[in-house]
């Protein structure tokens, strides 16, 4: 496929893409190896996985519909272009080759946006309070020597509840 | 049931009027759109203040249309809707005035006097103020014991006259306070403590600052901040003769024949529509939503919008000018300890030019003041700044060394500048002819429109407060300026003043058109000044309610 060809792909594409959203999972397991990707796990610093950054992702899409179409289309899609140019699906890709797809899916304005939200995540989960389930034991907030405010959020006034 | 006031809007511009009125022995119904957090709603939760919509509306509902000046010389215009513009401020009892950072300056005379003073600005439409500063005087000092504010007089060239010192002496300070002012002494600067609209320690019934160094952008946990809802609205409730209604969305004010206004219209939560009358009706919704309101409130009289035979409701409106800037300290430079020390804001004020008298920079003109704050501790924010590479987003290793970085190897000081936002032809709310909210109503169109002014005074004043930084032994000094507005500090869009064909609300603040309507938030300003306008809304709204008072016959007793 061609870089043109590709860009339009990326761009229209996706947004035209339909799928039966409430009966079908999403793909969690990829969603959480690009999340490993987007945050790689090292011995001195704590990455994707250290930081529960998909159980996050679930609670933040259980509660906001729209997100989670949004979410779901785009890994869909990058699936999809990652069978169309390397044969296989994201899984089964090489470190270089999902960084080649990553940094290709980069190129469409959705497909950054879809990056971009997928490393605020990333970045939420790595920081807000664990009370949302991300930064299990302040993991995030002590690697970064983060010092957080007080008082600090119970479970019962979490911000989707207030 | 018929009350003798109604006010719709509970921030700033609403609270002094609600106890003003309730004190003096008149029942008063406060309209408020956002639910009625208190206390015991707010935690130091980064999602709840900053990153999802708790305190203001999710713009997928509710968003506004901006229009911002292209290449071409014409004007594009978009949605905040998906957009990173947001110009709501918080949607609940006490409005905006409970996420502050309580920074608080008074007006200067010169404010007054603009016009006056230094002249016409081609571009601009600058006028002097039908009061003075020693009419707001009083109501300054008034909003220093009601609302609680902590400060310390320190004489300086521009130095406004005032009663005698603060009630409060100023909150505690970081560290880091000290080298600035050893380095502004050396260059012959004042650095002020900047007063703030908050407790060093237990008063009025609330508790004092617990210096954990997360105020702007959240709601006070202890109710140290002077929020309208803390300081306000709860010793107006207690009054008994005030009543608030959360969650309630003003469509309309209902006008007749005779020109007054006869009702409110509004939404309750279920959707369900509400009629309300009262004597006497003051709006205060935040510039923008205060001329939404006035905008699309039509009548026999009201052709063009309640009160708006001058065609001048939602035009003028102020947002601040200035620059920014920021440093780093490098923990390789200071001792670590004292710097990195985490809580008490550095609290620090350079108003040395105020008015700028200097040859180089051209006629003497007016200028502005000079902030020294940390960059906001907000972890996500910070970091998520980090994404943005020159080649594209950042991720992976790199991503995580950045991070690392960012966090642990130093502190980052934040330069704010602020100076006038020169009212101008260019920048105006309308209603848009599109674009509806959730219950129908035509949402503002806010086109920005800045002057040449606010970049040239915004550039000079952001440079004076690099350099007592980078002669402090700052690295990595960066200062700018940019037209884009800072969307928290709104006025304008409905100026007072004497004569009815330029001005929207007499010198009382009242409609000149609508002998029953007010105006009390920051929409009146004709000229911002350059300073937040918290404390300005504050003591004219005080000032207002007296009126107000008067006209209903003086304090009931």
């Amino acid at each position: 496929m061609n870089r043109r060809n590709f860009l339009i792909l990326t761009s229209s594409t996706m947004a035209a893409i339909s799928m039966p959203l409430a009966s079908s999972p999403l793909h969690w397991e990829t969603l959480a190896a690009v999340q490993t990707h987007l945050f790689p796990s090292d011995v001195d610093s704590p990455g994707a996985k250290e930081i529960n950054a998909t159980g996050y992702l679930h609670f933040v899409l259980t509660n906001d519909p729209l997100e989670r179409e949004f979410i779901e289309k785009g890994i869909i899609y990058l699936d999809k272009i990652g069978k169309y140019t390397a044969g296989k699906p994201f899984l089964d890709l090489s470190h270089k080759e999902r960084e080649q797809l990553l940094r290709r899916f980069e190129m469409g304005t959705n497909g950054k946006r879809w990056i971009r939200k997928m490393l605020q995540y990333i970045l939420e989960a790595l920081l807000t309070d664990p009370i949302y389930g991300g930064n299990p034991k302040e993991i995030g907030w002590k690697w970064l020597e983060h010092q957080a405010g007080f008082p600090r959020p119970p479970i019962n006034k979490r911000y989707h509840l207030l | 049931m018929s009350f003798d006031v109604c006010i719709v809007g509970s921030g700033a511009g609403g609270g002094p009027v609600a106890l003003t009125l309730a004190k003096a022995g008149y029942s008063v119904l406060v309209l408020e759109k956002g639910p009625w957090f208190t206390e015991k709603d707010f935690f130091k939760d980064e999602l709840a203040c900053c990153l999802r919509t708790v305190f203001t509306p999710n713009l997928r509902d509710e968003p506004h249309v901006v229009e911002v000046e292209n290449d071409k010389g014409g004007w594009t215009r978009h949605s905040t809707y998906n957009s990173s513009w947001n110009f709501w401020n918080g949607n609940c009892v006490g409005g905006s005035s409970n996420f502050m950072s309580g920074f608080f300056h008074r007006l200067k005379p010169v404010d007054f006097r603009l016009l006056s003073t230094f002249g016409p600005i081609e571009g601009a439409n600058v006028v002097d103020w039908p009061i003075s500063y020693d009419d707001l005087e009083p109501y300054y000092h008034k909003v220093e014991h009601e609302v609680g504010i902590s400060g310390k007089v320190i004489t300086h060239p521009y130095a406004e006259p005032r009663s005698p010192d603060f009630p409060y002496p100023p909150i505690l300070e970081h560290p880091i306070a000290t080298y600035i002012d050893e380095t502004c002494e050396k260059m012959g600067l004042h650095a002020i403590p900047t007063p703030r609209a908050i407790l060093p320690y237990p008063s009025l019934g609330r508790n004092g600052c617990t210096y954990n160094g997360y105020c702007g952008s959240y709601g006070c946990a202890s109710g140290a901040k002077g929020s309208s809802r803390a300081a306000l609205l709860t010793r107006a409730v207690a009054t008994g003769r005030c009543e608030i209604r959360p969650n309630t969305m003003v469509s309309r004010l209902v006008n007749d024949q005779s020109g007054k206004v006869i009702a409110v219209e509004y939404y309750e939560q279920n959707g369900k529509q509400k009629r309300v009358e009262a004597t006497i009706y003051v709006v205060a919704c935040q510039a923008i939503e205060t001329a939404r309101l006035l905008l699309r409130s039509t009548g026999p009289c009201h052709k063009n919008g309640l009160g708006n035979g001058s065609g001048l409701v939602g035009q003028n409106l102020l947002f601040a000018g200035g620059g920014a800037g920021s440093v780093h300290l490098s923990y390789a430079k200071f001792d670590k300890d004292k710097i990195r020390n985490f809580g008490p804001f550095i609290n620090r004020t350079l108003q040395d030019w105020y008015i700028i008298d200097d040859p180089s920079f051209g006629p003497r003109q007016k200028g502005g003041i000079i902030d020294f704050v940390h960059s906001h501790p907000n972890p996500v924010a910070r970091a998520s700044r980090q994404l943005q590479g020159t080649n594209g987003l950042i991720w992976g290793k790199a991503l995580k060394d950045k991070l690392k970085a960012q966090f642990t190897e130093g502190t980052y000081i934040k330069i704010e500048a602020f100076c006038d936002w020169l009212p101008n032809s260019n920048c105006h709310i309308t209603l848009d002819p599109e674009i509806k909210d959730k219950w129908g109503l035509a949402v503002a169109r806010i086109r920005i429109g800045f002057h040449l002014r606010n970049l040239q005074v915004g550039w000079h004043l952001a440079a004076q407060g690099a350099e007592v930084l980078r002669q402090m032994g700052a690295e990595d000094v960066i200062s700018f300026t940019s037209g884009a507005p800072p969307t928290n500090l709104v006025a304008g869009t409905c100026r007072f003043g004497h004569n009815p064909e330029t001005s929207v609300l007499n010198v009382d603040c009242q409609a000149h058109e609508v002998d029953n309507l007010y105006v009390t938030d920051g929409s009146f300003m004709p000229t911002g000044g350059s300073v937040p306008y918290t404390w300005t809304i504050y003591a004219n709204a005080f000032r207002v309610a007296d009126r107000i008072v008067e006209k209903l016959g003086g304090e009931k007793h």
